[in-house]
C-alpha cells in the first residue's frame, strides 16, 4: 500500500448491522416438522408435546430435578439451566413447560396452551439475548432457565452463561462433546433419534466387504446408545469389531439421561472422550506415559473407523489422523461422505508462518475446558521467551470480520473445544492463519518439527510445553545479557523462500530499544533511528507501530475529517445482554 | 573370540551386512572417480577416518570403554547401577558405559562412529581445518599457503601487484554455449601458470581435459560446469606486462543460466566461447543481450579451430567463409538490439581486427589472434610494403583484402587472388596440421618448415609422441596462449572504471558487491564471491550487509565481521590479509542474510544519510546494487517431502543451504501444505535433488513427486454481463469484470519494471498514454499489478467508474482495501488457487449502503468483497487455464530432424524454425513445448536420434491451456492421457484436488443464487 494515498475513513469494529439484522425471522413452513421426532407436519401438538417428552426422557429428567437436599428437604437445584444448540431451541419451551408442570412450578393454567403453541416450533431466536428468563416460583425455591444462544460452541456447557443467572445445574440438550467440566454439575440429554440398526448393519456389511478388517464403530454422542447393539449384531462376523462408548469423567458430577454407558472403564481404553470397547491395548499401565501413548497410537493406526453422522472438522481431522481410514455415514440421508476431509499437511504451511510471526493472537473460545487456564498462562510465558510479542483475546464465536479487525496479529492461536471449536479455516478465508496450542509448541521451540500428529488435548500440550522448560534459565540469561551484535541468524522460512526471524522482535531496531532506556549514554544517531519506533514502556508495542502505518486514522466509526478535537470517551454500557448496569434495578431478580 | 572376522578392531561389526558393503562400495567409487581426476589428494580422501592423531585417541577411548565393560561383566547386577562409582575411578573426561550382556545389542550402529569427513569438492586447501581443528589464525594460513600448488609467479608478488597496481586487474566471465570449451579454455591458462604437478599423470594418458574448475562431484561425473568458478591468475600480455586477471568460469547449459548471470554482475567484460563448428547459439544471444544491457565489454573466442581442420576438413578459404560468418552473425545481432545500444560504451562490433576476437583450439593450446600473427611477420619475414608496420599490417589481416601473390600487394580485387587471412594465417596454420600429422619418427619435414617459416628449433624427442600431444607441443612453442588471451581481455575491457575510482582511493570507504555464495567442500559454510568496487578490506574487519530486499525493507541488513578473505584459485583458496579495489575475493562469515546476492559497504558509512556532503556519490541508497531476477524462469516444479517426518529439521536445514546456492531454485510451502521446489528445468532440479539428499545432509531421504508445472488462471473474453458482488446483508456492493488483456508490449514493459506504480500517476498515465495508445482517462485509472512479486504477463486492477454512478472520493478513499482485495484475488485464482495472469481487472462501479461511515465497512468487510467481485468478474468472462511454454533449441544432424520435430509434436510441441548450420552437416531447430509435457524430452530425443541431436529447453512464454476448464462434460478418461479438448479441465481437477479444494470451481460459490438462476436460463454459462 502506498503511503501517499491516506485512507482517512475509520473501520467499523464489529459486524456489521443494520435493521434486517434485527427484524423478525419467519421460520418458513417446511422447517417445522421435526423429523427427529419422527413426526410429520400434520401431527397435533398433543402429539408434539408427547414426542418431545418421549424423545428427551423428560421424566426421567424430572426425578433428577426432584431430587431433594437431606437435611433441608428442599429441592438440591435451585436454579437450573437448560443448555440446547440452535437446531433443538425450537423444542425448549415446551420442554420447560413440560417440566415446570411436572415438577409443580406452574400456578396458572392459562399460560399452557400459550405455550404449548410455542412448542411446535414458533419460537424466535433470532436475537441475540443471551439468556431467557421463563419462570420462576419462589414458593418452591426452583427456577429454569434457557441458555438460548451459547457463548462459544455448542457442544460445550456453557459455564459462563450458566454463570450469569448463578445456576446449580446445567441441562446440555443435544450432541456433546463431553469434555470435563470442572465446577459444576451437569446433566447430559442426548435425545432418542431415530436409528435403524438393521438397515446400517446392511450398509456396512457393503462398506467393509473384508471380515477380518479392525474397525471401530463410532458415532457423535447422541447415536452412541445404539452402537453397542450394533455392535453385538456384526460381532458374529467380523471377530476384529470394537466399538467407542460414551464415557464421563467420575471427578465431574455429571450424568446422562436415558442411557448408562459402561462403568468398569480400563484407563487405558480411553481416547478421543470414547470408551474404547473391544480393542485390548496390550502395554502396561506403569510404562512411561510417551511410551503408552506410542502403543496406542500405533494400535489405533490399524484400525479402521466407521463414523456414523457427520463430525466438525476438527473433530474430523483428529480422526483422521489416528486411524488408518475414516468413513464417515450419515444414517438419516443414508449416505456416504465423500469429503473432501480436512488435511493436516495443510496446516504445515500455517505453522511455518506462525513461525515466522511477531505477534501472536491468543483466542480464548473456551473458559469450561480444563486447564485452559493453565495452557493460557503456560503459553503465554513461552510466547514472551520466544521473543514474541502476544495479546489475548476472548471473542466469543468468532468470525472473519471479527477477527480481521485486529490487525496487529500475526497469527491466531485458538483454545477451543476439539469438537467445534477450534477454527480449521478450510476455505482458506481467515486473513491471518489460525494454529492450535499443540501446533504452536512445535512452533516456539528451537527446532521445527512435524510429527504428522495432531494433539487437542490440552493435558498433554501442557506437558509438551513443559517439556521444553528445562533450558529457560541459561535462556532467559541469554536474552539480557545479548548485545545487538550476537543476534542469532535469520532462519529460514520456506513459505517465501526468504530468510526470516524467528524472534521477530529480537531485531536490531527493538533491541536497541530496550538498549536505549537502560543507557542513554548511546550516541545521537541510535536515538535517531528509534525515533520512528513506538514504544511503551521500554517494549515495542507492535499494535502501535502497526497503528501507525496504517492509513486510516482514528477509532470509532464517529470520525469526521471537519472536527478539529477528538471525540470525548464516554463511559459505554456495561453488564451482561440480558440486564445491562443501567437496568439492573429493573430486572432486579 | 570365534567370531573375530566379524569384527574390527574397535569391536564394530564388519561381516555379513550387505548395507556397509555397498555403501563401502561407493565411496571407493567416489575416490575412483576423484582418482581419475589425479588431484594427489586422492590419499586424504578415501582415509575418512581424520589423521593419525585422532585415530590414537580413539583407540585410548575404546580401550577405556572395553575395560569398563570387562569389569561390569565380571560385577553382579546390584552393583551396576553404581555408575557414580566409575565416573570417580575415571574422571569425568571419561565416558562410562553402563551395559550388561543382557541387553541385545544390534549390529546396525558401529559402537563407535567412524570421523567422517564429507567432502564433496576437490579442494586443495579446505579441509586443512578439519584435520587440524586446533589450527588458527596464521597457523591456518600457513598451513594452507603449504598445500597451495606450485606457480610460475611468485603468489606474493600478484598479491602485491593486487594491492598497489590495481589498474593491472581485469576481471572477466568466460561464457558460452553448453561444450564449447570454456573449461578448458581456462585449463591452458591454468596449466600454463602452474606448475606441472598439477595436471595428473592419468589424465595425460587418457587424454582427459582436466578440468580445472569444475570441482563439484557432480560436475566431474556429468563432464560439465554446473557452478560458477573464480579463478585468479598472473598472466603477461604480449609485451610481456603481467596482469592480474580474475576469471570466472560458468556453465554453459542453458538450465543454468542463472550462474552466468551472476557471474556477469562481478566483472568488467565477458569473454564469449564460441564453437567456432556450432556458430552463433541461442544461448549466446542471450549472453550478448545481457552483455549489452549491462554494458559489459564483449570479447569473442573462436574455439575449437582444430574441429574444422580435422572434423570438417574445411579447405582454408572455407573455413575464413565460416569464420567471417560467424562475426558478421554476432554483429547484426548486436545491431538488432538498438534499445541498449544508446547506453553502451564499449565497442558495438566484434572484429579481429578491434582486438576482442581471437581464434583457439583449447585442446590444442592454441591461441592467436591477428596480432600474433602480424608481429610475427614482422618480426621473421620480408614483407611485400616498405612502409608496412606491424600495426597498419594487422589491419590487412582481416576482411575483404586480398594478397596478390606476384605483386606482393593487397588488393581488394577479388578475382583470382586468396583473402590475406587466408594467406597469412589460415595457410600456415593448415601446414602445421598437415606436417605434424603426417610427420614421421624423425619428423624432417616438420622441423624444417618450424625452422625456414617460424624460426623456431623444435627438440627431437617430441617427435616421438602421440600425434594429439605432437600438435599441441607444436603450437604451444610457436603461440603463447596467455599472452594472445590477455593482450584480448587488456584491450577491451575499459581501464577507467578502476583506475576512476583509485584515485584518491586511501581515504575511500568499502564498497562491495556479493553475487553468489560459494559452498564449502564439505557443504557447511558459505563463502560469498565478493567483487570489490571501492576501498579496499581486510580479515577481521567488520562490514555491514545490505540484503536483497533492503531497498523495500530497512531491517534486511546485518554487521558482520569477515572471518576469512580468499583470493580464488579454482580448486584452491589462497588466503590473504587484505584486498583492495577490483580484486575478486571470497569471504566468509558474512553469509547469514545474503540468498542470492548482497551489497557490502563499510559500517561507517550512514545508509541514512544519502545527502551526506563531503563524500558525496559514494553513500546513500545509490550504492545498492540490483540484484537479478534469477527466479523468473523456474516454472518446473516438483514436490518433495522427507522419508520420514522426524527428519524434518535436517531437511529444511538442507532447503536452507539449497536456497542459498542454487540461485533460480524456488522453494515454497504451497496452500497444500507440501515442499515445492521450482526450478528452470529437469537438469537443474536434478542437480539440487542431488545436493540436498548427499550433499547438504546426509543421504537424507526425500519422497519426490512427478515433475509438473507451475500454473496460471485468465480470461479469454470481456465479461458477458455485469454482476455487482455482496457480502452478507451490508448492502455494499461493487462490480468487476474482466477482460484479457491483449497488448504483449505493455505486459513487458510491466514485467520489466517500466511501468512503475511507485511513481505518480501522471508519470504512468503519460507512458501508458504515449507507448500504449491508452486514453487519457483509462490511462490515469491503473491502480495495482499483481500477482505479487511475479509480473511475468501481469494482471492489473483500473478504476472504470462513472462520476454519476459512484462516489469516487469514497471509492478512493477504500483503494488500499480494494488493491489488498485484488492481489488477494490474482494471487490465488478461483479455477485451482494459481495466480491470475495477463487479465484486466475493471470496477465498473460500487453502491454503498447507508451512510459513508458504516459502508467504509474497514478491510474486514471490503477486502473479501473485492476479492469475490474479482472472481464473479474472470468466471463470468470465460476463464481459461494457462501453462509456461518452453523453447526447444535442437542442434541435430539431418537424418535425425524428422524423428526429433515427431517427438516434439507428440507431446504438443511444434518446430517452427529450421536453419542449416553452414560449413556442417548440422541443422538448428526451434520450437515449442509446454513445460508440463517436457519431462525426459532430453532423454528421449538423444535416445531416439542415438545421441545425434541435443536438445535445451528455456523458458518462454505463458500460454493457454486448449479446452474450457468449467466444462463439465469434458472427457477424461481413467489412466490415459486427457484428449487436447478436456486438457485444462483435466489439469483445473487434478490440482485441485492435490491442493484438496472442495468441489468444482464455479460461479454459483460467488454470485446470488437467483442471479446464477437468471444466468443460467438465458444461456449465458454453461
Amino acid at each position: 500500500m502506498s503511503d501517499g494515498e491516506q485512507v482517512t475513513s475509520a473501520p467499523a469494529l464489529s459486524t456489521y448491522q443494520d435493521e434486517c439484522t434485527f427484524s423478525y425471522a419467519q421460520i418458513p413452513e417446511g422447517v417445522r416438522n421435526k423429523q427427529y421426532l419422527g413426526l410429520d407436519s400434520k401431527a397435533s401438538s398433543e402429539d408434539t408435546v408427547q414426542a418431545i417428552r418421549h424423545y428427551y426422557d423428560l421424566d426421567e429428567l424430572v426425578t433428577i430435578l426432584a431430587e431433594q437436599d437431606e437435611e433441608t428437604k428442599e429441592r438440591r437445584y435451585k436454579k437450573v439451566t437448560l443448555q440446547f444448540p440452535d437446531e433443538l431451541l425450537g423444542d425448549s419451551a415446551c420442554i420447560v413447560q413440560e417440566l415446570q408442570r411436572e415438577l409443580g412450578l406452574i400456578v396458572e393454567s392459562s399460560t399452557r396452551t400459550e405455550n404449548s403453541e410455542l412448542c411446535s416450533g414458533q419460537c424466535s431466536c433470532g436475537s441475540d439475548n443471551n439468556t431467557c428468563h421463563v419462570k420462576k416460583d419462589e414458593s418452591e425455591g426452583q427456577k429454569i432457565w434457557i441458555l438460548a444462544d451459547t457463548s462459544y460452541s455448542a457442544c460445550c456447557v456453557d459455564e459462563v452463561a450458566a454463570e450469569h443467572v448463578k445456576s446449580d445445574l446445567v441441562i446440555h440438550f443435544g450432541d456433546a462433546c463431553l469434555n470435563t467440566i470442572e465446577s459444576l454439575p451437569v446433566v447430559y440429554v442426548f435425545g432418542r433419534p431415530i436409528f435403524d440398526v438393521e438397515a446400517i448393519r446392511e450398509r456396512f456389511v457393503s462398506e467393509y466387504p473384508e471380515k477380518e478388517a479392525k474397525i471401530l464403530l463410532m458415532a457423535d454422542a447422541t447415536n452412541t446408545r445404539y452402537l453397542k447393539g450394533l455392535y453385538e449384531r456384526l460381532l458374529l462376523d467380523y471377530p476384529n469389531i470394537a466399538y467407542a462408548d460414551l464415557v464421563l469423567d467420575p471427578k465431574a458430577d455429571a450424568r446422562i439421561i436415558g442411557y448408562n454407558p459402561q462403568t468398569v472403564v480400563k484407563p487405558i481404553n480411553l481416547m478421543l472422550n470414547r470408551n474404547l470397547v473391544g480393542i485390548d491395548f496390550e502395554c502396561d499401565e506403569e510404562e512411561e506415559q510417551e511410551a503408552r501413548e506410542q502403543a496406542i497410537d500405533s494400535k489405533l493406526c490399524e484400525y479402521s473407523l466407521f463414523h456414523i453422522t457427520q463430525p466438525h472438522a476438527p473433530r474430523l481431522l483428529q480422526l483422521i489422523t489416528k486411524f488408518e481410514t475414516v468413513k464417515v455415514y450419515n444414517h438419516v440421508e443414508d449416505e456416504m461422505f465423500e469429503g473432501p476431509f480436512p488435511n493436516l499437511r495443510v496446516r504445515y504451511r500455517a505453522l511455518h508462518m506462525a513461525r515466522a510471526a511477531g505477534t501472536v493472537g491468543l483466542l480464548v473460545n473456551t473458559l469450561s475446558l480444563a486447564n485452559t487456564k493453565n495452557l493460557l498462562n503456560l503459553m503465554a510465558k513461552k510466547i514472551k521467551k520466544a521473543g514474541k510479542k502476544l495479546y489475548t483475546f476472548v471473542v466469543g464465536k468468532p468470525n472473519i470480520a471479527k477477527l480481521a479487525n485486529f490487525e496487529a496479529i500475526d497469527v491466531w492461536c485458538v483454545l477451543g473445544c476439539d469438537h467445534q471449536g477450534i477454527i480449521l479455516d478450510q476455505d482458506r478465508e481467515y486473513y491471518k492463519p489460525i494454529v492450535t496450542p499443540f501446533e504452536l509448541s512445535l512452533v516456539l521451540g528451537d527446532e521445527f518439527s512435524w510429527t504428522g500428529k495432531w494433539v487437542t488435548d490440552y493435558q498433554r500440550v501442557i506437558s509438551l510445553f513443559e517439556n521444553g522448560q528445562d533450558e529457560e534459565p541459561d535462556q532467559q540469561e541469554a536474552m539480557t545479557s545479548e548485545t545487538y551484535e550476537d543476534i542469532e541468524e535469520p532462519t529460514f522460512n520456506p513459505v517465501t523462500g526468504q530468510f526470516a526471524e524467528s524472534r521477530p522482535l529480537r531485531r536490531l531496531q527493538y533491541l536497541q530499544i530496550s538498549g536505549a532506556t537502560e543507557n542513554d549514554s548511546s550516541s545521537t544517531a541510535v536515538v535517531k533511528k528509534l525515533s520512528s519506533e513506538v514504544a511503551i514502556k521500554g517494549s515495542v508495542s507492535t499494535s502501535a507501530v502497526t497503528l501507525q502505518n496504517r492509513s486510516w486514522t482514528g477509532l470509532g466509526s464517529d470520525f469526521n475529517e471537519d472536527l478539529e478535537e477528538g471525540s470525548i470517551a464516554e463511559q459505554g454500557r456495561g453488564g451482561i445482554a440480558r440486564g445491562y448496569d443501567y437496568d439492573k434495578d429493573i430486572h432486579a431478580i | 573370540m570365534e567370531d573375530e572376522d566379524l569384527y574390527d578392531e574397535f569391536g564394530n561389526f564388519i561381516g555379513g551386512n550387505s548395507d556397509d558393503s555397498s555403501s563401502e562400495s561407493e565411496r571407493d567409487e567416489l575416490v575412483e572417480t576423484l582418482e581419475l581426476l589425479g588431484t594427489g589428494e586422492v590419499d586424504d580422501l578415501s582415509e575418512e577416518d581424520g589423521n593419525d592423531e585422532d585415530e590414537d585417541e580413539d583407540e585410548d577411548e575404546d580401550g577405556d570403554a572395553v575395560t569398563d565393560r570387562k569389569s561390569l561383566v565380571v560385577k553382579d547386577d546390584a552393583e551396576l547401577n553404581r555408575n557414580d562409582v566409575l565416573v570417580k575411578a575415571y574422571g569425568t573426561a571419561v565416558e562410562t558405559l553402563v551395559m550388561s550382556e543382557d541387553t541385545p545389542m544390534t549390529n546396525e550402529e558401529p559402537v563407535i562412529k567412524p570421523l567422517t569427513h564429507k567432502k564433496m569438492k576437490v579442494e586443495f586447501t579446505d579441509d586443512v581445518r578439519s584435520k587440524n581443528p586446533l589450527l588458527e589464525g596464521e597457523d591456518l594460513c600457513k598451513e594452507m599457503w603449504r598445500l597451495l600448488p606450485e606457480l610460475n609467479y611468485d603468489r606474493e608478488y600478484m598479491i602485491q601487484t593486487m594491492k598497489l597496481v590495481p589498474e593491472r586487474i581485469r576481471t572477466v566471465a568466460v561464457v558460452g554455449g553448453l561444450h564449447s570449451g570454456k573449461t578448458t579454455f581456462i585449463d591452458t591458462l591454468v596449466l600454463d601458470t602452474h606448475s606441472p604437478s598439477i595436471q595428473p599423470s592419468k589424465t595425460l594418458k587418457s587424454f582427459k581435459p582436466l578440468r580445472f574448475t569444475d570441482n563439484h562431484k557432480m560436475e566431474i561425473e556429468r563432464g560439465m560446469s554446473i557452478r560458477l568458478s573464480p579463478v585468479t591468475l598472473l598472466l603477461p600480455d604480449l609485451r610481456g606486462i603481467s596482469y592480474v586477471l580474475n576469471l570466472i568460469d560458468t556453465p554453459g547449459h542453458v538450465a543454468f543460466e542463472d550462474e552466468s548471470t551472476a557471474a556477469l554482475q562481478a566483472v568488467d567484460g565477458m569473454v564469449l566461447v564460441i564453437d567456432v563448428v556450432e556458430g552463433l547459439t541461442f544461448r549466446d544471444r542471450n549472453l550478448i543481450t545481457e552483455a549489452l544491457r549491462m554494458d559489459l565489454a564483449i570479447c569473442v573466442v573462436l574455439n575449437k579451430l582444430d574441429r574444422l581442420v580435422l572434423d570438417l576438413r574445411l579447405p582454408p578459404r572455407d573455413a575464413y567463409y565460416k569464420m567471417e560468418y560467424i562475426i558478421d552473425d554476432i554483429n547484426a545481432f548486436i545491431d538488432t538490439k538498438s534499445e541498449y545500444l544508446t547506453t553502451y560504451s564499449h565497442p558495438k562490433q566484434v572484429t579481429p581486427l578491434n582486438g576482442n576476437v581471437i581464434f583457439a583450439s583449447s585442446t590444442l593450446q592454441l591461441a592467436f589472434s591477428i596480432e600474433t600473427f602480424a608481429n610475427l611477420y614482422y618480426e621473421n619475414m620480408d614483407l611485400g610494403g616498405d612502409d608496412l608496420d606491424a600495426t597498419s599490417f594487422q589491419q590487412y589481416l582481416w576482411g575483404d583484402i586480398f594478397y596478390d601473390l606476384s605483386n606482393k600487394t593487397f588488393t581488394t580485387n577479388q578475382t583470382v587472388h586468396p583473402h590475406s587471412f587466408v594467406h597469412f594465417v589460415l595457410e600456415p596454420i593448415y601446414k602445421l596440421f598437415t606436417y605434424t600429422l603426417v610427420s614421421d619418427v624423425k619428423g624432417l619435414e616438420l622441423s624444417h618448415y618450424l625452422w625456414h617459416e617460424f624460426g623456431v628449433e623444435f627438440p627431437k624427442a617430441n617427435f616421438k609422441l602421440d600425434p594429439p600431444i605432437l600438435l599441441r607441443n607444436v603450437f604451444h612453442s610457436l603461440f603463447s596462449f596467455p599472452k594472445v588471451f590477455t593482450q584480448m581481455v587488456v584491450r577491451s575491457t575499459h581501464v577507467e572504471s578502476v583506475s576512476g575510482s583509485v584515485s584518491g582511493s586511501e581515504s575511500e570507504s568499502f564498497i562491495g558487491k556479493a553475487v553468489k555464495l560459494i559452498e564449502s567442500s564439505n557443504g557447511q559454510d558459505f563463502l560469498a564471491l565478493v567483487r570489490v568496487i571501492q576501498g579496499s578490506i581486510s580479515k577481521g574487519s567488520r562490514v555491514r550487509v545490505l540484503g536483497e530486499t533492503f531497498a523495500e525493507n530497512d531491517e534486511d541488513m546485518a554487521i558482520q565481521t569477515v572471518n576469512e578473505l580468499y583470493i580464488p584459485g579454482g580448486r584452491y583458496k589462497v588466503p590473504v590479509n587484505d584486498a583492495g579495489v577490483g580484486s575478486l575475493v571470497l569471504i566468509g562469515g558474512i553469509d547469514s542474510i545474503i540468498n542470492s546476492g548482497a551489497t557490502l559497504l563499510d559500517p561507517v558509512i550512514s545508509i541514512d544519510a544519502p545527502t551526506d556532503a563531503g563524500t558525496g556519490t559514494g553513500t546513500g541508497h545509490s550504492t545498492i546494487f540490483t540484484i537479478p531476477d534469477y527466479t523468473c524462469k523456474s516454472v518446473f516444479k516438483v514436490a518433495i517431502e522427507p522419508a520420514n517426518p522426524s527428519e524434518l529439521p535436517r531437511f529444511l536445514d538442507g532447503l536452507r543451504k539449497i536456497n542459498k546456492t542454487y540461485l533460480a531454485s524456488r522453494l515454497k510451502v504451497e496452500a497444500s501444505g507440501e515442499h515445492v521446489l521450482m526450478g528452470p528445468g529437469e537438469l537443474y532440479l536434478d542437480c539440487v535433488l542431488h545436493d540436498l539428499r548427499l550433499f547438504f545432509t546426509d543421504d537424507l531421504e526425500i519422497k519426490v513427486s512427478d515433475p509438473t508445472a507451475k500454473f496460471s488462471e485468465t480470461c479469454s473474453e470481456t465479461s458477458v454481463v455485469k454482476i455487482a458482488s455482496s457480502i452478507g446483508s451490508t448492502g455494499n456492493k461493487i462490480s468487476v469484470i474482466a477482460e484479457p488483456n491483449k497488448d504483449w508490449k505493455l505486459s513487458r514493459a510491466i514485467e520489466q519494471g517500466k511501468l512503475d506504480l511507485s511513481q505518480p500517476v501522471k508519470h504512468t498515465a503519460k507512458v501508458l498514454r504515449k507507448e500504449f495508445g491508452w486514453d487519457a482517462l483509462a490511462a490515469r485509472s491503473v491502480w495495482s499489478f499483481g500477482p505479487n512479486n511475479d509480473l511475468k504477463s501481469a494482471s492489473m486492477l483500473l478504476d472504470d467508474t462513472l462520476e454519476e454512478n459512484t462516489d469516487k472520493v469514497l471509492l478512493y478513499s477504500l483503494k488500499d482495501s480494494i488493491c489488498t482485495g485484488f492481489k488477494w484475488a490474482v494471487n490465488e485464482g478461483p479455477l485451482c488457487d494459481e495466480p491470475i495472469r495477463n487479465t484486466k481487472f475493471k470496477i465498473l462501479d460500487m453502491a454503498l449502503a447507508g451512510s459513508v461511515v458504516q459502508a467504509a465497512g474497514g478491510s474486514a468487510q471490503l477486502v473479501p468483497l473485492v476479492r469475490k467481485a474479482c472472481y464473479t468478474g474472470l468466471l463470468t468472462a470465460k476463464p481459461r487455464l494457462m501453462e509456461p511454454i518452453y523453447t526447444v533449441h535442437v542442434t541435430t544432424s539431418e537424418p535425425a530432424i524428422e524423428a526429433v520435430s515427431l517427438l516434439v509434436s507428440k507431446r504438443r510441441g511444434k518446430i517452427i524454425h529450421q536453419n542449416p548450420i553452414p560449413g556442417t552437416a548440422l541443422h538448428q531447430l526451434e520450437g515449442f513445448i509446454p513445460v508440463i509435457e517436457s519431462a525426459g524430452l532430453e532423454t528421449d530425443i538423444r535416445l531416439r536420434t542415438q545421441g545425434q541431436a541435443m536438445c535445451f529447453l528455456e523458458f518462454r512464454k505463458w500460454d493457454i491451456v486448449p479446452g474450457d476448464p468449467l466444462d463439465l462434460e469434458a472427457f477424461i478418461p481413467k489412466l490415459k492421457p486427457a484428449p487436447k479438448s478436456s486438457l485444462a479441465r483435466d489439469f483445473v481437477m487434478k490440482t485441485r484436488r492435490r491442493k484438496g479444494l472442495s468441489g468444482e470451481p464455479s460461479l454459483q460459490k460467488y454470485v446470488d443464487p437467483n442471479i446464477y438462476l437468471q444466468l443460467k436460463e438465458r444461456g449465458l454459462l454453461l
